[in-house]
Formats: structure tokens, sequence, C-alpha cells
């Protein structure tokens, strides 16, 4: 079913120029030419039929003049079809590359088990886009195809009314790199295989003081949270500003890669010169501060990618909407020191109160190469289906402005030469 | 005969005496028969004196100066005299869209050069005009001058108002059943039975008349395709009517009512010839004044 749809609805405002012609009607009448003679009982004789025609066509005419003008409304409109064709339900795409790295590896295999039987139909996201039946992995599709390209022109011809989800190859962050805005928004399965790296495992001290207790708290329970999402081995220790070096370290016998301490300070002051911490982080609330409204948008957000260096001022790793940092990293040997230049904990309107900022935070903590080990688990995890909005009002449509302007000018020849006959005809 | 002059050449000469000129000249040529001449009040020329002459005719002041016999030769007066009746009712003003002049304008042309034509056999012309709001009436005169007469009651006629009814006219109409030919210039529309009623009145034994009904191209032709708004010229009533869809009955009703005037007038041995206003005056004078001579012929 196709369905129009008004790319630019306020456009049918252009309708109120309806009452133009409609009112001229009403109001001036055509009466005829007047034609002075001499003998009026010939005429009067001839007159059986002298109010249907001109009535007639003044009608015809009329219902053209406003059709003209109504399709004009709705080119300003904007007037579209939707898509070609119509899926209805929910729709499963696999990549070919999905397919081809899955290989016999049994969770792939119960990935895709999964993701059929919640779809209402499936297809291979490969030229043709056959339809995709077995969950036995068999690609009858080349890898390697651009999958983006295919999806996005999918997504611009056929009209889905369920949700879309895809089957892909590839960390969200090379996704995020690379994505552009498609017309819909899809729910991505990511998975990237590959040889198994150890999980590494994270111990976070938080310092704090009294009057942040309660932010230590949400700050704590988040990342617990995000962390066990990834199957991450994550200790959270609390501790107040004068006691927390005596907080003794974490169980050894790992390597030193695979387990990264970080102190997330909370307390006054200046960030300590812990030198037995992988990475310091603190952050300087600003109360009275303006804010400038921060999005931390779909996760990972182009955001996060680090910033040029300000001169002298560290290095600015995120920012907001405005541009202003958020974020700073100031140079110290190995060793990761951030300040966060909001408040860390409990802020519903900035960037902390946001659902997906526990799973940046943790990125932050665990570094670039903890974190890619760590999205290796990004097939079972609900948390990583990427979901990108698309862009506003990019519904798969066709638009209809050519075939409007071509009744148009249908329309208008016709109107002319209805409108011109009788003078032409009087003036033979 | 073949070339006429275009009425829009015609129409754009605002000399009527000319125009009279050239259309009656232009006519005369050829198939005019010379003046009649003899014993007359206008002066004509002298001829020799020929033995049967009466002697009474010789012009003896002539003999003093000249020592030789010659006639006074006069135009011979005509029998008959000839009213010119024109119809200055309103409806008279009717004009086609593309045409090149109203009825009223081609009637007083037409008349001009009749008048012209009359004058020139020698013919008494007398003049009518009628309308329901003025009649001016020029008393049968012959020569030069009483067509200049003519002409200036022609300056003078406006068309206005309707065809008089007859009682409007009783003063005029014993003059008017004289002996002689009566030419009623008209377009013969009619509110009531007026223009029938005043042939009737007029059309004696001992008279004849002819009738020229002016029509135009628009009236005959009906070439309106789109609403049109018809008002009368004498009563300012209106129809609107649809072109295209009244142009059938348009023309049966303008057939038949034609039909039924030439009957009429049939019936009172008058003889009715329509002339098209948008075509060349001097043809219709020709049409007009063969089919005259024929009937007299026959």
């Amino acid at each position: 079913m196709n369905l129009l749809v008004l790319l630019t609805p306020l456009g049918l405002l252009a309708m109120a120029a309806l009452a133009v012609p409609l009112l001229i009607h009403l109001f001036s009448r055509s009466r005829g030419r007047r034609v002075l003679v001499g003998n009026i009982a010939l005429y009067r004789q001839a007159r059986r039929q002298r109010v249907t025609e001109p009535r007639l066509v003044q009608w015809l005419l009329l219902a053209l003049r406003l059709a003209l003008l109504a399709l004009a409304a709705l080119l300003l409109a904007g007037l579209a079809r939707q898509g070609l064709e119509t899926l209805p339900g929910d729709t499963l795409y696999v990549t070919p590359d999905w397919a081809a790295r899955a290989g016999d590896d049994g969770a792939f295999v119960t990935q895709a088990e999964e993701s059929l039987a919640a779809a209402d139909q499936a297809f291979w996201l490969a030229p043709g886009y056959p339809t995709f039946t077995d969950a036995t992995l068999s690609p009858n599709a080349s890898a390697g195809t651009d999958s983006w390209t295919g999806l996005a022109e999918r997504l611009a011809t056929v009209r889905h009314e369920g949700q879309v989800t895809v089957l892909a190859v590839g960390d969200a962050a090379a996704f995020a790199a690379r994505a552009p805005a498609l017309p819909r928004e899809v729910r991505w399965l990511l998975s990237e295989p590959g040889p198994a790296a150890p999980l590494p495992s994270i111990e976070v001290t938080l310092v704090t003081t009294p009057q942040r207790h309660g932010d230590a708290a949400v700050i704590g329970a988040a990342l617990q949270a995000a962390a066990h999402h990834r199957a991450l081995d994550i200790a959270v220790r609390t501790a107040t500003q004068d006691r927390w070096q005596a907080i003794p370290g974490g169980s050894t016998g790992q390597e030193p890669g695979h387990r990264i301490r970080a102190l997330v300070w909370l307390a006054d002051g200046d960030l300590p010169d812990a030198a037995a911490m992988d990475i310091v982080l603190g952050d300087s609330p600003r109360p009275g501060a303006r804010r400038t409204p921060a999005v931390l948008p779909d996760y990972p957000g182009a955001r996060f990618l680090a910033a040029p260096a300000a001169p002298g001022n560290g290095r600015v790793t995120w920012r907001d909407d405005a541009g202003a940092a958020l974020l700073v990293r100031d140079a110290n040997g190995d060793q990761r020191r951030y300040r966060y230049l909001d408040r860390l904990g409990v802020d519903p309107d900035g960037l902390a109160g946001q659902a997906s900022f526990p799973d940046a935070l943790l990125r932050l903590l665990l570094g670039e190469t903890a974190w890619s080990a760590a999205t290796a688990h990004a097939a079972a995890d609900p948390s990583f289906a990427v979901a990108r909005p698309g862009a506003a009002g990019a519904l798969p449509h066709r638009p209809l402005a050519p075939w409007l302007a071509l009744a148009m000018a249908l329309l208008f020849g016709l109107e002319r030469w209805l409108s011109e006959r009788p003078r032409r005809g009087a003036a033979r | 005969m073949e070339r006429f002059i275009d009425p829009r050449t015609l129409a754009r000469v605002r000399d009527m005496p000319l125009v009279a000129r050239t259309v009656a000249d232009g006519f005369m040529h050829g198939i005019q028969p010379s003046h009649q001449r003899g014993v007359g009040i206008e002066f004509s020329q002298y001829r020799a004196y020929e033995p049967g002459d009466d002697p009474s005719r010789i012009d003896w002041k002539l003999y003093a100066r000249s020592d030789r016999y010659f006639v006074r030769e006069a135009e011979r007066e005509s029998e008959i005299a000839i009213w010119f009746v024109f119809d200055c009712s309103a409806s008279m003003a009717q004009r086609s869209d593309q045409g090149a002049w109203s009825r009223f304008d081609y009637a007083r042309h037409l008349l001009a050069t009749l008048a012209y034509l009359a004058v020139g056999q020698g013919d008494l012309v007398g003049f009518l005009s009628l309308s329901s709001e003025e009649r001016h009436f020029l008393p049968p005169g012959t020569g030069d001058r009483q067509w200049h007469r003519v002409l200036r009651e022609l300056h003078r006629v406006q068309p206005g108002g309707r065809f008089p009814d007859t009682p409007q006219l009783e003063s005029h109409m014993a003059r008017l059943q004289v002996p002689g030919l009566v030419i009623l210039v008209s377009d013969f529309h009619q509110s009531a039975d007026e223009i029938h009623a005043f042939v009737r009145r007029v059309s004696t034994t001992h008279n004849e008349v002819a009738g020229l009904q002016l029509l135009c191209d628009d009236e005959l032709a009906f070439p309106y395709d789109g609403p049109t708004r018809f008002e009368d010229l004498e009563t300012g009533e209106t129809v609107l009517v649809s072109g295209r869809a009244a142009r059938e009955g348009y023309l049966a009703a303008q057939a038949a009512y034609q039909d039924r005037l030439v009957r009429s007038l049939g019936l009172l041995d008058v003889r009715l010839d329509t002339v098209n206003v948008d075509q060349p005056m001097d043809q219709a004078m020709y049409a007009f004044l063969e089919r005259r001579r024929k009937r007299l012929d026959a």
C-alpha cells in the first residue's frame, strides 16, 4: 500500500488561497458579453437553453481553478509517496560479513536463531536482498559488500513498519566513525569476533567527602552495572578524603595490562599525585555556572572522539554541544589524568544524568585497548544494540513534485482554453 | 460592375454627397440611359429648330443675337413622385461587431445615393423620416437643390424611439398617398404591428411601396459563442443566452420572422428587398434597381 505523506504540512495553509476564485465566482458572476440588438423578440425565442451552458462552463472553470490552487498547495506541502513497498512487522537483515565470520561459532548460531525468531522476516543485506531463512549460516552472497550502502538504499525504498535489526560485524566505534544518517532508526547487533582477548578487570576507588556520598554511590552503581553488562570484573571501593590511601591494593597476580586501577576524586582540592593509579579522574562541579545542555548521543557517538589539544590547558577529550570543554586530560607521564568540568554524580540536567553516561565513563576508565577487548562480548549484550535515529523527515518516499507540476500545467492549459473560448468565438 | 466599393472605404468618407455621387456615378456608368429632355421648368440645353417643333418654343432672344432658330429644351418633369421614408427608430442603430457602419449610417448614405439618382432622373423627390420622437417632412421637389435639402434632412436626423404608430402619422399620410413610389428604408423590426399598419395605410392602388430591409452580418449569422447578453435598443430588455446553444433557435426564429414578413408584405403587394449593410453598397443598389427594372419590364 502506497501511502501519501506531506513533507511540509504547513504548506497546506496555502489551501486558503482556494477562497479567492470561490469568492470571485460568487460575487462577480459573468453576465455575458453585451450586444445591442434591434429585435429582442428573436433572441427571446432562442433562449431556451440560455442558462445551462454558461453556468456549466463557469462551474467547470471554477473547479479547474480550485484544483489548480489545491495542487499548488500540495506542491508547497511536499506531497510524496511513501516507499515503493511496505514490509509489515519487524525485519531482520544479516550482512554477509557477519555470516562469513560466524563460521561454526555456536554463539553466532544462537544469536541468529534468536534474532530470526524475534523478527517477522529476514533478508540478506546483499544485492537483491534474498530471504534469509536458515540460521545454519550458509552465505549465498559474497562477503565484503558494502552493507551500509545497501541498507541505506533499502531503507530509502522500502517502508518498514516494525523494527529493523541488522546483524553486522564490527565494533561500535568502527560503525560510529563511518555512520551516515540512515532514513530511519535501526537496531544494530554488532559482533567483533576474533581471538578471545583476556578480559580486563578494573578497580575503582571513589574518594569522597560526606557531602558527596550520594554522588559516589551513583557513580559506583553505574560503573558496576555497565561493567557487569560486559562481564567485566569490577571492584568499587569508597573512601573518605583522609583515609583513601590506607585502602589496600586489590588482588594481585594479574598482569598489569589487565588490571586497571582508577581513582575517581570527588573530594575537595586538586587531584592527588597517586602514582599507583593508572587513571585519575576528578570533577569540578560548577553549581552556579550556566549550563549548556550536553547531549550524550546514541552510544558510541562522535562527540567522544578526542578533540585537538587546547594550548596550555591540557587536552580536551569531550565537548558539549556548544563546543565547550567537558573533559580535559592533563599531561602527566603514563598516568592518565582527567578533569571533568562538571559534576560527576547526581546530575539530572548534565551529561552525567544521561542513560548512556555510565558506558562512556567506563570506556574512559578502561582506556581504548581494554574497551576493545570488552566489546568483543558485544554480540550477546543487548546494550550494544545501536539505534541511530533517522534524519528528520527523511522517511522513505518518492517525491511527487514533477507529477504535480505536470498536472498543474495540464489543468492550466485546460483552464486557459475554456476561459478563452467564448472570446475567440465572438471575435469571429 | 464586378468591382464594388468596400463598405469600410465608403464609411471612412465622411462626406455624404461625395459618397452618394461616387456610388451613383459608378453605378450609372454604362447602364443608365441619358436624361429625357423636353418641356419643363428646369433648363437643360438649346438645340436647332427642326420642322415640326412648336414655334412657340423658339427662343427669340437668341434668334436676335445669332440669327438662327433655337429651341429651349428643359428636362422633362417626372410624372411620379418618389417618397423616401426613413425609419429612424433606435433599432436602426444596430451594427455588426466588426462592421464598418451601423444600419442607420448605411441607410443615410443609401438614401442620399438613391435621392441623387432620382433627382438626376428628374423625378419629384420627397423625404419623410419617422420615429416616435421626431419626424421630418420634406415636400416633393426636383433638382439639385432638392437633393441638397434631402441631404440636410439626412444630416439632421438621429436614431431614437420606436417606429411611430399610424395615428401619429395621419397628417403625413394624405401626402404620401399621391401617385408615385414610396421607398421605405427600415430594418422592419416592429414591436407590435406598426410598420405593417403604416405600409397598409400607404399602399394604395395607384401608389407603389418598395421595402428596403437593412440587416447586418451579426443579425444574419449569429456569430456568438459564449454567454451573451442581448439588449434591445428600443425597449432596453435584456436576454442572456448561451451563444452556441441559442444559434439554431435564433436562426430558426429569424428565418420564420423573415418569412412571415415577406409574405405579409406580399399580400399588400409590397416587394421587400433585403440588404446586408456589411456588403458593398453599390452592389446592393445595383441588385435593388436591377430587380425593380425587371419587375417593371415584366
